[in-house]
C-alpha cells in the first residue's frame, strides 16, 4: 500500500519533470508546471525564458517524499499489527469501503484529464502522418491540418476539423476525447436542433406537441450565423422576423400575424426577396444558452448559460475539488499536528501564546478577509493558490486542540517516561513514540475536512469570492442554475454532482471513524 | 466644594448660559424668508469676480503659451497654435460676459431689438393619439426597488430614480423640443425669439400659464429657482457650475418676458436656454438654512399635469400622483393627448422578481423586458400567450451610447496604429452579443453612432477576424508567435494589453469571451475588473491601456471636444492631464480644429459634415474600439393600458429612451373590466408581439470636402 503510493509519487514527479523537458503534455502530470508558468508569482522571469520554480519543487517534493516512502516500505519492518487491523476492519465496512473505491475511481477518472474532456484533439491523421495535439505542450494551428482562410493562424479547432475530415473521407481522421468540449475558456456559440413538419406544423424532432419559440435558418449552423430568425406558436409561425447578412448585420425585419407577413424592412444590398432566398439551412430550433440536454450534439446535460457543455464543467469542477484537497490536505494536516502537538508537548507559555494566536484567527470573520483579500489581489495573480492559502490560513486551527490534548495525556504515560529514561532528545521522542501513537485520532476527520473543503469552495464561488472564471466550479454551477431555474439540467446536475460527492466521501469517514475506534483495540488498565 | 473647582464650575455655569442665552436666540433670530432681492446682487457680484478671475486666468495661459510657441516647431508648435486659438475664444467668451453686466438684471420691454422674428413652434407634428381617453389608474413599481429619499427637487438626494416620475418628465419648460422632431416647441413661453448674434434668446411666458395651485407663472419666478439651484443651503457642485458657466446672463425685461444669453454661440440656442424651470415664490416664503428638513416631503406646485397631494405620500409604501383639476395646458397641441391617467400610483416593491410577479398578478401595468431573460423566459407565460398581457418591441432613435473600449494612445503598445486596427478585429463582439444576448442587440459601429443628423451611417465598425487581426499585428512588428499562442516581437516583447473595468458579473462574462477569442488573434486581453470608483479613478488619473465604459451621450449634439481636444490631453510638463475626459489623450491639430468647430458651427449642413469627419478619424485611427448597443425597449403591458398607434406617433415618439417617460399611454378602465371578466371565464384573446420602427430620416447633403476627399486615397 504504502509501496504503491510511493511508486505513484515518484511516477507522477518523473512525468512532470519529463514532460516539461520534452514538450510533452502528461494528463495531471503537466499541472504543477502549467500553474507555475500561468502565474507571475510562481516563476521567475530571466533572460532567457521563465524559471518555474513552483513546478521543479513540486517535482522535487513528489520524488523525494515517493522515494522516501518507498524505502521506509523496505527498511520500515512489518506493519503495526494495529494498524492492520483497523485497515481490515476497515475493509469490513462494506458501505465506507465501496464508497472509497469509487471515489478512488473518481479520482483516476479525473486524472484522466485531457484524455476525457477537452476541445484538443487526442489524434489527428493528416497525410498519413499522425499527430497527437493533446499531448503536445504546443498549439497547432488550422493551417497545420491544411486548412486555409480567415481562421487559418488560429489555434485549431478539431470538432470542426473532424466535420471536414468526415466530408473529405479521404483517409485523414481526428480522434475527440469522450467529451469534446472544454470545461472553460470556450464558448460555445448558441446551438439549434432539426425541426420536422408534421400535417402542417413544426415539431422538435423528438417531440410530439408543435413547438413554441424561436427558430430560424442558419448561414453556417455551427458557428451560430442566422439568416433568418422566427417566433413560432404552436408549431406555426407568429411574431417577429428578423433577418441577418453573412457579417451578421441586422438588415431585414417583419412581423407575422395570423399567417400573414406585414411590416417588411430591408435596408441591406440588393433586393429583399433575394436576400429571403439565400441558401440557408433548413429551420432549426435555437437553443441559446443555457441550452437543454441534446444527444446528438453531444451535450448530455446540456450546457450553461455561459455556453460550456455541463459535462465538461462538472469534470473540471471535479478535477479542481481533488486537486485542492490534494494540496490542501497535507498542508494543513502538516501545520496542524506540528503546532498542535508542540503546543500539548511543550505546555506552559508556549501553549498559552499560540493558543491566543488560535483564538484571534479563530474570531476573524473568515468571510470578510476572503472579500478583502479577493478585491485587493490583482487579476493576473488570482487563482486556486490564493483561496489556498487564505483557506489553509483559517483551516489548520480545528485539528490543533485534538493533537494538543492527546499529546498532553500521552506525555505523561510511561511509554514516554521509559524513552526519555533511555535517552531519546525531544524530537526522537515526539516523532518516533508520540506522533504515531496520537495521530490515529486525526485520520478519523480527514475525510470531513475533504468534505468540509468541497463546500467551502462551493460556498465561496457561488457567493462569487471564489476562483477566477478559468476554473470550473461547481460553486458558480449551482448559482447559474439558481438564477436560471428554467433550465433545470443545470441545478440538477450540480446538485447531484455535489451531493453524491460529499455522501460518498461521508461514507467513507464514517466507516473510518468506526475502524478507527479505540474501544475496539486498546485496554486501559 | 474644594478650592480649585471653584473657577471651573463658574466657567461651567457661564458656559451653559451663554448657551442658553445664544441658542433661543437663534431660534427667534432665523429669518425663514426667500428673500430674494438679497441675494440678487450679491450673486450678481460673485459671478462678475468669478468672470473676471477666469478673465486674468485664461491671460496668462495665453502669454505662457505664446512664450511657448516661439521655441516649439513642427506638430507641437501647430498643437499649441490651436491652444492658443482656443484660449482666445475663450477669451472673448469672458469679454462678452463682462460686456452683458449683471448676471441675473431686471431690465424693460424697451431693450427687446425691433427685428426679432418671433416663433411659435406649431407646425410640428402632434404627439400622442387622438384616441387616449383622459381616466383610470395606472399602477407602477419604483425602478430603484427603493422608496426615493426626499421629494424635495434640489438638494442632499434629490438625484434619485424617481425624480424623473415627478419633475424631469412632467415640469413644463419654457421651450421643450419636439419628441419626434427635435425642433422647438412652446412650453410654459408660448413665442420666443433668437437674437441677431444668435446667442440671446428672448421668450415670452404664455399669459394662461399656472402653477398647480392656480398662481400664474411670472418671469422673476425663473430667478427663484436659480436661487434654490445655487444658494449655499444645499451642497450642489454642480448645478452651481452649470449656472456659472453655461449661461451669460437672465434678464427679467417684465411681468412674463425674459432674455436668456449663453455665453458661445449655439446651434441648439433654443433647446438649451429654453430648457429652464420656475419655481413658486409663495411656496418657497418659509425658505432657510433648513431647508433640506423643512421641505423634505413638500411637493411643490408644478407647471406639469401630476402634482402629489399630502395626503398621498405614504412613507415606504408608494407616491400617488394626482393629474392636475384644469391644467392650463390641457388642451394646447402637443400636449392634449398625453397625460391620460388621472392618477399614477407607484409602489414600493424590493425586489425586481417580486415585481414581475405582481405585473404577472396583474397588480402592476407594466413592465419593462428589454433584458433577454425578461422577454424570452419570464415573459413566456399564459396570460402572454392568452392576449391579456401585449408586447412590443420599440425601437427608437435615441443616440447609441458609446460602450466599447476607450484606447489610452499614450501607452504602449496602443501608441502604434496597426496595434490599434489588430485589437479591433480581435473582439468577437458578435459573440457577446449572440450568448450574452441572443443575437438581440446591436453592434455598435462608432463612436457618438445613432445621431441621426450628426452620424455617418457609413462607416461599420471593423468585423472579427483572425486573419486581418493578425496582419495588423504583423505589421507592427509582433512577427513570433510564443509557446503559449500569444504574438511577440522578435525583442521578446507579448502583445498583451489590459483592459480596466468595474467588476460586475455580467461585463466578467462579456470579457471572458472577448478574451477567449483574442487568444486565437494571439492577442492576450488581460482583464483589469477593479470596483467601479477605483476603475474611475485610474481612466481619470489616465493610467489605463484601455477602458471598457460607456460614456453618457445626450440629445440633440453629439460631442467631441471633451473626449479628443490637445486642451484636454497633456498638462503643461508634456504628462497626460488628468481628470478630463480625454480618456484616449489624443492630440492631433486637426481634430483640435474640428472639434472647435462643432461647438461653433451655426448651421445644420456644417455641423454633420464636421461630425462625420471626426467619426471618420476615430475610425480610422481606432482609438474607440465599439462594442454592442441597444436601439430598442421592450415593453410588456395589460391589455388595458393602451399606446399610441397614430399617424405621428407610433408607440412612442423616436427620441425617447423609455415610452413611460413621454407619458403618451391611456388606461381603459372599460377593458380593464371586460379583461378581469374573461381571464375568470377563460376566454382569450389573440396574442399581440408588435414591432415598431421608427421612419429612417433623412441626413442632410454633406457639404463637399476637400479635405477629406484628399484623405482617401
Amino acid at each position: 500500500m504504502i509501496r504503491l503510493i510511493g511508486i505513484f509519487l515518484v511516477l507522477l514527479g518523473a512525468l512532470a519533470a519529463a514532460g516539461e523537458w520534452f514538450g510533452v503534455a502528461f494528463p495531471t502530470a503537466r499541472w504543477f508546471f502549467a500553474v507555475s508558468h500561468g502565474l507571475p508569482l510562481l516563476n521567475i522571469a530571466g533572460e532567457n525564458g521563465d524559471f518555474p520554480w513552483f513546478g521543479w519543487l513540486s517535482v522535487a517534493i513528489l520524488v523525494s517524499a515517493g522515494s522516501l516512502l518507498l524505502i521506509r516500505s523496505w527498511t520500515g519492518g512489518p506493519p503495526n499489527p494495529v494498524t492492520r487491523r483497523r485497515l481490515q476492519r476497515f475493509r469490513e465496512i462494506r458501505r465506507g469501503y465501496v464508497s472509497l473505491l469509487i471515489l478512488v475511481g473518481l479520482a483516476g477518472l479525473a486524472a484522466l484529464d485531457q484524455v476525457v474532456v477537452g476541445n484538443q484533439a487526442l489524434a489527428v491523421k493528416h497525410n498519413g502522418n499522425w499527430e497527437f495535439p493533446a499531448f503536445r505542450a504546443k498549439i497547432f494551428t488550422n493551417q497545420d491540418f491544411g486548412i486555409d482562410g480567415e481562421r487559418a493562424e488560429a489555434p485549431a479547432d478539431y470538432r470542426e476539423l473532424q466535420r471536414i475530415f468526415r466530408a473529405e473521407n479521404n483517409g485523414s481522421r481526428v480522434i475527440m476525447p469522450l467529451v469534446p468540449y472544454a470545461p472553460t475558456g470556450e464558448t460555445l456559440p448558441p446551438r439549434s436542433r432539426p425541426m420536422v413538419e408534421r400535417d402542417g406544423l413544426y415539431h422538435e424532432s423528438f417531440s410530439r406537441n408543435p413547438y413554441s419559440g424561436l427558430v430560424a435558418k442558419y448561414h453556417d449552423v455551427e458557428s451560430g450565423r442566422m439568416h433568418l430568425r422566427y417566433t413560432m406558436r404552436n408549431g406555426s409561425f407568429a411574431g417577429p422576423v428578423d433577418g441577418w447578412d453573412e457579417t451578421g448585420t441586422r438588415v431585414y425585419s417583419a412581423e407575422i400575424l395570423d399567417g400573414e407577413v406585414t411590416g417588411e424592412r430591408f435596408n441591406g444590398e440588393g433586393d429583399a426577396t433575394d436576400f429571403l432566398a439565400l441558401p440557408t439551412s433548413d429551420l432549426r430550433a435555437v437553443k441559446y444558452h443555457p441550452a437543454p440536454p441534446m444527444l446528438e450534439q453531444g451535450h448530455w446535460l446540456g450546457t450553461t448559460s455561459g455556453g460550456h457543455d455541463v459535462v465538461a464543467y462538472l469534470f473540471g469542477g471535479l478535477q479542481v475539488n481533488f486537486k485542492a484537497a490534494l494540496i490542501y490536505l497535507p498542508i494543513v494536516y502538516l501545520i496542524g499536528i506540528t503546532v498542535g502537538m508542540t503546543m500539548g508537548y511543550f505546555g506552559g507559555w508556549f501553549d498559552l501564546l499560540v493558543q491566543r494566536v488560535i483564538e484571534i484567527l479563530d474570531n476573524m470573520p473568515f468571510l470578510f478577509v476572503v472579500i478583502i483579500f479577493s478585491s485587493m489581489v490583482p487579476d493576473r495573480f488570482k487563482g486556486l493558490p490564493i483561496i489556498l492559502t487564505i483557506l489553509i490560513l483559517f483551516g489548520w486551527m480545528g485539528m490543533t486542540y485534538l493533537m494538543r490534548t492527546a499529546a498532553y495525556r500521552d506525555k505523561e504515560r510511561d511509554y514516554i517516561a521509559a524513552a526519555r529514561v533511555l535517552g531519546a532528545g525531544t524530537p526522537r521522542v515526539m516523532m518516533r513514540h508520540l506522533l504515531p501513537n496520537t495521530v490515529a485520532i486525526l485520520v478519523t476527520i480527514v475525510p470531513f475536512t475533504v468534505s468540509g473543503l468541497i463546500f467551502a469552495l462551493t460556498a465561496l464561488d457561488y457567493l462569487g469570492f471564489g476562483l477566477p472564471p478559468e476554473y470550473a466550479t461547481w460553486g458558480r454551477l449551482l448559482n447559474d442554475g439558481l438564477s436560471n431555474l428554467s433550465a433545470p439540467w443545470l441545478v440538477t446536475a450540480t446538485f447531484v454532482a455535489l451531493v453524491s460527492t460529499l455522501v460518498l466521501i461521508t461514507f467513507v469517514g464514517e466507516a473510518v471513524r468506526e475502524a478507527f475506534d479505540p474501544k475496539k483495540f486498546t485496554y486501559y488498565r | 466644594m474644594p478650592r480649585f473647582l471653584k473657577p471651573a464650575a463658574w466657567f461651567a455655569t457661564l458656559l451653559a448660559l451663554a448657551c442658553l442665552n445664544s441658542c433661543s436666540r437663534e431660534v427667534g433670530q432665523t429669518r425663514r424668508t426667500l428673500d430674494l432681492d438679497g441675494f440678487i446682487p450679491q450673486y450678481n457680484r460673485y459671478i462678475e469676480g468669478w468672470v473676471k478671475s477666469q478673465r486674468a486666468a485664461t491671460l496668462a495661459q495665453i502669454a505662457e503659451v505664446e512664450t511657448e510657441v516661439a521655441t516649439a516647431e513642427g506638430e507641437r508648435r501647430e498643437l499649441l497654435e490651436n491652444q492658443l486659438a482656443a484660449l482666445r475664444t475663450e477669451m472673448e467668451k469672458w469679454d462678452f460676459r463682462l460686456s452683458l453686466g449683471d448676471f441675473l438684471r431686471e431690465g424693460s420691454v424697451e431693450e427687446l431689438p425691433a427685428n426679432l422674428v418671433w416663433e411659435n413652434g406649431m407646425d410640428q407634428p402632434e404627439v400622442g393619439d387622438p384616441r387616449a381617453t383622459k381616466g383610470g389608474v395606472l399602477r407602477q413599481y419604483f425602478q430603484g426597488l427603493s422608496f426615493p429619499p426626499t421629494l424635495r427637487p434640489v438638494g442632499d438626494n434629490s438625484n434619485h430614480m424617481f425624480r424623473g416620475n415627478l419633475y424631469d418628465d412632467i415640469d413644463i419648460p419654457l421651450v421643450s423640443l419636439h419628441p419626434d422632431t427635435m425642433e422647438p416647441i412652446p412650453g410654459v413661453a408660448n413665442e420666443w425669439a433668437a437674437s441677431s448674434d444668435g446667442r440671446t434668446l428672448y421668450l415670452r411666458i404664455d399669459p394662461l400659464a399656472t402653477y398647480s395651485d392656480g398662481r400664474p407663472i411670472k418671469a422673476r419666478d425663473y430667478f427663484v429657482s436659480i436661487y434654490l439651484y445655487v444658494s449655499d443651503n444645499i451642497v450642489n457642485p454642480y448645478a452651481k457650475q452649470f449656472y456659472r458657466e453655461e449661461f451669460a446672463q437672465i434678464a427679467v425685461l417684465d411681468e412674463r418676458t425674459l432674455a436668456i444669453s449663453l455665453p458661445q454661440v449655439n446651434l441648439f440656442l433654443t433647446g438649451l436656454a429654453g430648457g429652464m424651470r420656475p419655481a413658486h415664490p409663495e411656496f418657497y416664503a418659509d425658505y432657510g438654512p433648513d431647508y433640506t428638513e423643512r421641505y423634505q416631503w413638500r411637493f411643490p406646485p408644478t407647471t406639469g399635469a401630476y402634482e402629489v397631494l399630502d395626503e398621498d405620500i405614504i412613507k415606504g409604501v408608494s407616491i400617488t400622483q394626482t393629474r392636475v383639476k384644469d391644467w392650463w395646458a390641457k388642451d394646447r397641441k402637443y400636449y392634449r393627448y398625453r397625460f391620460n391617467p388621472d392618477k399614477i400610483v407607484t409602489t414600493l416593491v424590493r425586489d425586481e422578481s417580486k415585481a414581475f410577479e405582481l405585473f404577472r398578478a396583474g397588480e402592476i401595468d407594466t413592465f419593462i423586458v428589454t433584458r433577454p431573460e425578461y422577454w424570452y423566459e419570464k415573459s413566456e407565460i399564459p396570460p402572454v400567450y392568452d392576449g391579456y398581457i401585449e408586447r412590443a418591441t420599440v425601437y427608437n432613435s435615441y443616440p447609441r451610447i458609446p460602450r466599447g473600449f476607450y484606447m489610452n494612445v499614450t501607452q504602449p503598445p496602443l501608441d502604434n496604429r496597426d496595434v490599434r486596427i489588430g485589437i479591433q478585429h480581435a473582439l468577437n463582439w458578435q459573440k457577446v452579443i449572440d450568448v450574452m444576448f441572443r443575437g438581440d442587440y446591436q453592434r455598435l459601429n462608432a463612436f457618438n453612432e445613432g445621431f441621426e443628423l450628426f452620424s455617418d451611417p457609413t462607416i461599420r465598425a471593423r468585423p472579427f477576424s483572425v486573419r486581418e487581426a493578425r496582419e495588423a499585428f504583423r505589421r507592427a512588428g509582433y512577427t513570433q508567435e510564443g509557446p503559449d499562442g500569444i504574438l511577440r516581437k522578435p525583442d521578446g516583447t507579448r502583445l498583451s494589453v489590459a483592459v480596466s473595468y468595474s467588476a460586475i458579473p455580467v461585463v466578467d462574462r462579456i470579457l471572458a469571451i472577448l478574451r477567449e477569442d483574442a487568444r486565437a488573434c494571439g492577442f492576450e486581453l488581460r482583464l483589469d475588473g477593479l470596483e467601479a470608483t477605483v476603475a474611475y479613478r485610474k481612466a481619470m488619473q489616465k493610467q489605463h491601456q484601455m477602458q471598457f465604459t460607456a460614456w453618457n451621450t445626450s440629445l440633440p449634439l453629439p460631442d467631441f471636444h471633451q473626449f479628443l481636444h490637445s486642451t484636454n490631453a497633456f498638462d503643461a510638463k508634456g504628462n497626460p492631464k488628468p481628470q478630463t475626459n480625454n480618456v484616449f489623450v489624443w492630440a492631433r491639430p486637426d481634430t483640435d480644429k474640428l472639434s472647435e468647430q462643432v461647438r461653433t458651427a451655426a448651421t445644420v449642413e456644417e455641423l454633420a459634415g464636421l461630425t462625420s469627419q471626426l467619426q471618420r478619424i476615430m475610425h480610422d485611427e481606432a482609438i474607440f474600439a465599439p462594442g454592442y448597443s441597444t436601439p430598442f425597449q421592450r415593453i410588456a403591458s395589460w391589455r388595458w393600458v393602451r399606446w399610441p398607434d397614430s399617424e405621428t406617433t407610433p408607440f412612442s415618439p423616436r427620441y425617447v429612451f423609455d415610452p413611460h417617460e413621454i407619458h403618451v399611454l391611456w388606461i381603459d378602465e372599460e377593458m380593464r373590466a371586460q379583461t378581469h371578466d374573461a381571464r375568470r371565464a377563460g376566454e382569450t384573446f389573440p396574442e399581440v408581439n408588435r414591432v415598431f420602427v421608427p421612419v429612417e430620416r433623412q441626413r442632410p447633403a454633406e457639404p463637399q470636402n476637400p479635405a477629406r476627399e484628399a484623405e482617401e486615397p
